[in-house]
């Protein structure tokens, strides 16, 4: 099982998380995201956040939770290596998660795309044989 | 699904109504049969038909020459919507909200420029803030601020003194939507806008120098300001940052939790809209206006930002390089305007997403000095190939409501050209064969923006212009560039 991967779309680009519970994938789609803006090997683990998100199902929860990485990446100019889910309610549609990053230095970060938004389209959430995956496309 | 088309003329076809349950008008498409066989490897045709099934929908649902898969609506997509029976929808405008070009021209020559060009790009790579976590030298500090911005536009970059006053005579809109209300934009689109004012941002954003190649049409190239081949050209595109990626997300999920019936009788998520006349399609159009306006802004100052370049480098003024605006188009929006339907003027909501206006003569949103040939369209390429000016006309009133293409359109995904590029040869090669200097924040960047890896602009240009609903003025060769 691969915890993240990165799926064609012909103007954009599908990000897929993977993980033997849901939980898990949403944490290793974040992650992926985290990848595709730069290499998470070059990210140091100098500051730590909590973030908190909801929705009114499970793929808005999906959509509002990874949104929140955009929020402070635009705001805090802040890059992300370490994501860990520290609640996750699939019955009121909350998650919180504690991450671990650094501000973004040109100079540092091998830097990859920019992500402007998570879109909803062919967002898909799934299980198969214990292995949950949930795929969503990020508008470049 | 496969979508049947009827040929009405070898670069017009129609999607007829009940091709999917719940037309009201039919689809139309402009392309010729290459540009068509690219519509139909993924969903263009399909959502061109979608957008068909919304209330209050005029005449057809469009489908421009450059169309590709969007979200909701295609990229390339324009439809006009009843302005009292219709409805707004974020997925008819995009999350970059006011994503546009703007043109500037130069007295300059390819021949003046040739030796200082790569000191040039640099300077300019330099003065203006681009690529992952750029952030705009001019520091707001609060929500007051920034909120000056968004009711004014490109008239506070002015008033700021980045920029002409005359310039805002050649913007669309004279980059200022009145209706915008900053009250309605929230405060999370506030945090992501704050830092980020006068950036150009990464993915497909540029600023390219480019030489005028072939002159199609010299009276209105003339009108234009661009009097002989070879003359300099500085083009820019971006749109509104974080702060209208942040609003459409914000109204997204709002409407998708206000109408849930709507929602459910949607053939797609993503075309959720706020009826007309209802409290959210009005705050809605006011905060996308706050973020068309946050856009032209952003394109004003990274215009000061090249001027300063071009000044330090040559040692001249602005003024005296005629460093003068042609136009700025949006390619991302909704407007209220009135078109001439079976006879009669009526309102709508006017949505381009991945569509540039294209008014024709004599229309009274064109600035004095073009009214007499019609307005600008600005058709950038990909990097690398050429960029068009084209010219709005009569018949894209009628055809388009006056719309035509926004440029050349994705052909292979990001990842397929990741696989199949590498920045560093691209540059070599663009360097080598075009004679082009590139500077880019990253490989990865010009590899995912490959030449190869976009639809052939010149296509579409030929196309817009057979159909008559943009006419060749000028074709723009790149010199220099600047990606983010």
């Amino acid at each position: 099982m691969k915890k993240y991967e990165f799926l064609e779309h012909t103007a954009d680009v599908f990000i897929v998380g993977n993980g033997k519970t849901l939980e898990e994938a949403f944490q290793n789609c974040a992650l992926g995201l985290s990848q595709y803006m730069v290499n998470l090997g070059d990210v140091e683990k100098k500051i730590q956040k909590k973030i908190m998100a909801k929705g009114t199902d499970l793929k808005s929860l999906l959509v509002e939770f990874l949104t929140q990485f955009l929020i402070l990446h635009d705001s805090e100019n802040l890059v992300f290596s370490s994501i860990k889910v520290t609640k996750f309610d699939d019955k009121n549609f909350e998650i919180e998660a504690i991450i671990e990053g650094e501000e973004f230095d040109p100079e540092k970060h091998k830097q990859g795309t920019l992500i402007k938004a998570i879109t909803y389209h062919e967002l898909e959430i799934k299980e198969k044989e214990g292995i949950y995956s949930v795929k969503v496309l990020v508008d470049i | 699904m496969e979508i049947k088309l009827k040929k009405i003329s070898d670069i017009e076809w129609e999607i007829p109504k009940g091709t999917i349950q719940g037309m009201k008008v039919p689809g139309i498409v402009f392309a010729s049969k290459i540009l068509l066989e690219k519509m139909k490897l993924d969903k263009t045709l399909q959502q061109t038909a979608n957008v068909a099934t919304l209330p209050g929908i005029y005449k057809h649902a469009i489908c421009l020459p450059d169309g590709h898969e969007g979200y909701g609506f295609p990229i390339g997509g324009v439809a006009a919507l009843d302005f009292k029976e219709g409805g707004i929808s974020p997925g008819g405008i995009g999350y970059d909200i006011n994503c546009g070009v703007r043109l500037l021209r130069t007295s300059l020559t390819d021949k003046e420029i040739h030796e200082k060009l790569k000191e040039l790009v640099m300077a300019i790579f330099r003065n203006v803030p681009s690529g992952l976590g750029s952030k705009g030298k001019v520091r707001l500090r609060s929500r007051a601020e920034l909120d000056e911005v968004l009711k004014i536009g490109a008239r506070w970059a002015v008033e700021k003194g980045y920029g002409w006053k005359k310039d805002l005579k050649h913007l669309e809109s004279e980059g200022e939507l009145k209706i915008a209300e900053p009250r309605y934009v929230s405060d999370t689109a506030i945090k992501r806008g704050l830092p980020q004012l006068g950036s150009l941002g990464a993915g497909n954003h540029f600023l390219e120098i480019q030489r005028v190649g072939e002159i199609f049409d010299e009276k209105t190239a003339k009108v234009f300001g661009i009097e002989k081949k070879d003359q300099i050209t500085i083009m820019i595109h971006c749109g509104s940052r974080g702060l209208g990626h942040q609003v459409c997300t914000d109204y997204l999920r709002e409407m998708e939790k206000t109408f849930p019936d709507i929602l459910k009788k949607l053939p797609d998520r993503e075309l959720i809209y706020a009826p007309a006349g209802s409290e959210l399609a009005d705050r809605y159009l006011k905060a996308m206006s706050c973020a068309a306006n946050y856009a032209w802004a952003n394109r004003q100052m990274i215009v000061h930002q090249i001027r300063e370049s071009f000044e330090k480098v040559f040692n001249r003024s602005a003024e005296d390089m005629g460093m003068d605006i042609i136009y700025d188009v949006a390619h991302n929006i909704a407007k209220i305007e009135t078109h001439k339907i079976n006879g009669k003027d009526v309102k709508v909501y006017m949505h381009r997403k991945g569509a540039t206006r294209a008014f024709g003569p004599g229309h009274p949103e064109i600035p004095s000095d073009y009214q007499k040939v019609g307005q600008p369209v600005l058709l950038p390429g990909s990097m690398g190939t050429a960029s068009f000016v084209l010219v709005g006309s009569k018949t894209a009133m009628e055809k388009t409501f006056g719309s035509t293409a926004h440029g050349a359109g994705r052909l292979m995904s990001r990842h397929s050209a990741l696989k199949q590029f590498r920045g560093e040869e691209i540059k070599k090669q663009l360097e080598e064969e075009k004679k082009m200097f590139i500077r880019s924040a990253s490989w990865k960047g010009i590899a995912e923006e490959a030449p190869g890896a976009y639809k052939d602009v010149e296509e579409v240009a030929r196309v817009s212009h057979k159909a008559g609903i943009g006419n060749l003025v000028v074709r723009l060769r790149p010199v220099g560039v600047v990606k983010g």
